[in-house]
């Protein structure tokens, strides 16, 4: 049944492994080591982020979701981040201050690092000193790190719409903003610069 | 271009077939029966000795003392929101298996933990009223029935051992019957 | 050599959606980042002062526990991405150390940007337990409800302050 090795298994450590390199790999190859690209998206001079992210969410979402269909899969067996709102919306506001400023995300550094992106490797540094800072001051983040629990709900639950509804919806809107930021990006790039 | 177009209209057929798919699939992820455990699993785990398998008992302690499954734990239902309890529910890497005499107790205790975010959280399917019938005192399978039946029966024979001491009187009876399934078997594999 | 172009983005996102569903068919949970180096941090500070972590109401999470913080598949994982990384680098002609910045900044401003940037991330990620793999991105792939409020809040946040920050990308 799947997943198929638990999470204390060494075994998956060794896939684990494999997957971050194959991660890692398509990441480079997309684009996402090039803080400048990454931070196209806000500008609109490039929208790599928006079509990598959406296409990967989508390609997984429906997988999941055949694969829970036909019986292979039960979502209560694979890991479904808790919804702690506050945190969640804090804590991704300070996130989307951090990437505006400085152009990467986790991911996307450790990737950058690897070809020897310097600003990646303090960008890195940054993160743990970022994680320490957290740690040292936990008291402080507490209140807003534990409140507002709401387990681990699904979000067309929380809209009230059925499960395929929002997998359309989200489909739809994905291939609207694709071919939106297909126009918006020609549109941009005639009239400014080449980067 | 061309060539995203047809992706588009690709990518939108799926999205289709998902918004069609049938509701009682996509309904389980969230309803309690999904998260019951399969019975003749968990007997194997706990003859097995399993360590990652975490028993919790939501019965009296005088039904508890007079029988349990083995490595079980003994919170009444009343009690499990203690904190001294609720210490027990924060098992990384075990699942958590609660039961009771029905599953009325151990549903609660399900969900009650599940809100309170605890997670790898189990209910012994159809309780211990349950457990001993299928696992102590199991019904032999009919005569046509296939192998699988037949390895069950075995199993939980072997299991009703294990948690009572007893079944030597249906030994001699199963061995007979034993015979029977190897002939059966030939058959088969001659018919391939 | 020339450097090679990227991958189209839409074939490198299918790409990633594959690793990401086989992930969660084998492991049972998807990628992420900010784990690992949160588990690092720990175990940094767990070597200097093991007081001090079990002390802690945060790190004593991590460091009281039978298994070391860092024996986590998340640690592996990252340790992945940074091989693969190199791996695409190298196949690419991409590796070259170099910083990257527009052309109306100076490497040292840069520098100082992508410092305090990633200590925002450090926090934010704690916070909001996951980054935009670990929380985003694989969240949105769950349909949990934290995935996507994580989703509009950085991508919101980032593109309220893009116009401030304009003279920095482009």
């Amino acid at each position: 049944m799947i997943p198929f090795f638990s999470p204390q298994d060494e075994i998956t450590f060794v896939i684990s492994f494999i997957i971050g390199i194959a991660f890692g790999f398509i990441l480079e190859q997309a684009g996402f080591s090039s803080s400048r690209k990454l931070a196209g998206v806000f500008y609109g001079y490039d929208f790599v982020v928006v079509r990598v992210f959406f296409t990967a969410a989508i390609t997984t979402m429906l997988g999941l979701i055949f694969l829970n269909y036909f019986g292979y899969l039960n979502f209560s067996d694979i890991f479904i981040n808790s919804t702690y709102i506050w945190a969640t919306a804090v804590g991704g506001a300070i996130m989307g201050l951090g990437f505006i400023i400085g152009g990467f995300c986790p991911g996307t550094s450790v990737c950058a690092l690897a070809i020897g992106k310097i600003d990646a490797m303090v960008f890195v540094a940054g993160i743990f000193i970022g994680a320490f800072i957290f740690g040292e001051a936990y008291p402080i983040f507490k209140d807003i790190y534990i409140e507002g629990n709401l387990g681990r709900i699904l979000i067309y639950d929380t809209l009230g719409i059925s499960q395929g509804t929002f997998a359309f919806s989200m489909i739809l809107i994905a291939l609207i903003m694709f071919w939106g930021s297909y126009f918006i990006q020609k549109k941009i790039s005639k009239k400014e610069m080449k980067y | 271009m061309k060539k995203y177009i047809y992706i588009s209209f690709l990518t939108f057929t799926f999205a289709i077939i998902v918004a069609f798919l049938p509701k009682q699939n996509t309904k389980k992820e969230l309803s309690p029966e999904e998260f019951l455990s399969k019975i003749n699993k968990l007997a194997k785990s706990i003859i097995e000795k399993d360590p990652n398998i975490f028993l919790i008992d939501l019965r009296e302690k005088e039904e508890f003392d007079k029988f349990s499954l083995s490595n079980a734990v003994n919170i009444p239902l009343k009690d499990l929101l203690k904190i001294d309890n609720l210490d027990y529910l924060e098992q990384e890497n075990k699942k958590i298996v609660f039961y009771s005499n029905g599953t009325t107790y151990s549903n609660q205790a399900w969900t009650i933990a599940t809100r309170l975010n605890y997670k790898n959280l189990y209910v012994l399917k159809g309780g211990l009223n349950n457990w001993k019938k299928t696992i102590l005192e199991p019904e032999y399978p009919k005569e046509n029935a296939d192998f699988k039946e037949f390895d069950l029966y075995e199993f939980r024979m072997g299991a009703s051992q294990y948690f009572t001491g007893s079944g030597e009187k249906e030994k001699a009876k199963r061995k007979k019957k034993k015979v029977i399934k190897k002939r059966k078997k030939k058959e088969v594999e001659g018919g391939c | 050599m020339k450097e090679k172009k990227y991958m189209n983005p839409y074939l490198a996102g299918f790409l990633l959606g594959l690793i990401m569903l086989s992930a969660f068919v084998l492991t049972g949970s998807g990628l992420g980042a900010s784990g690992a180096m949160k588990r690092s941090v720990i175990s940094c500070v767990d070597k200097i002062s093991h007081e001090h972590t079990s002390n802690s109401e945060f790190y004593s999470k991590y460091t009281n526990k039978e298994t070391h913080p860092m024996k986590n598949k998340l640690v592996f994982l990252v340790f992945g991405v940074l091989i693969g990384g190199f791996i695409s680098g190298a196949v690419s002609n991409r590796l070259k150390l170099k910083i990257e910045h527009s052309p109306k900044i100076t490497s040292k401003t840069r520098i100082i940007m992508a410092s305090i940037g990633g200590i925002l991330f450090g926090i934010g990620s704690q916070i909001g337990r996951g980054c935009t793999s670990g929380a985003a991105l694989s969240g949105m792939a769950t349909l949990s409800t934290a995935g996507f409020i994580s989703m509009i809040s950085i991508f919101g946040t980032g593109y309220l302050l893009a116009y401030f920050f304009k003279k920095f990308w482009i």
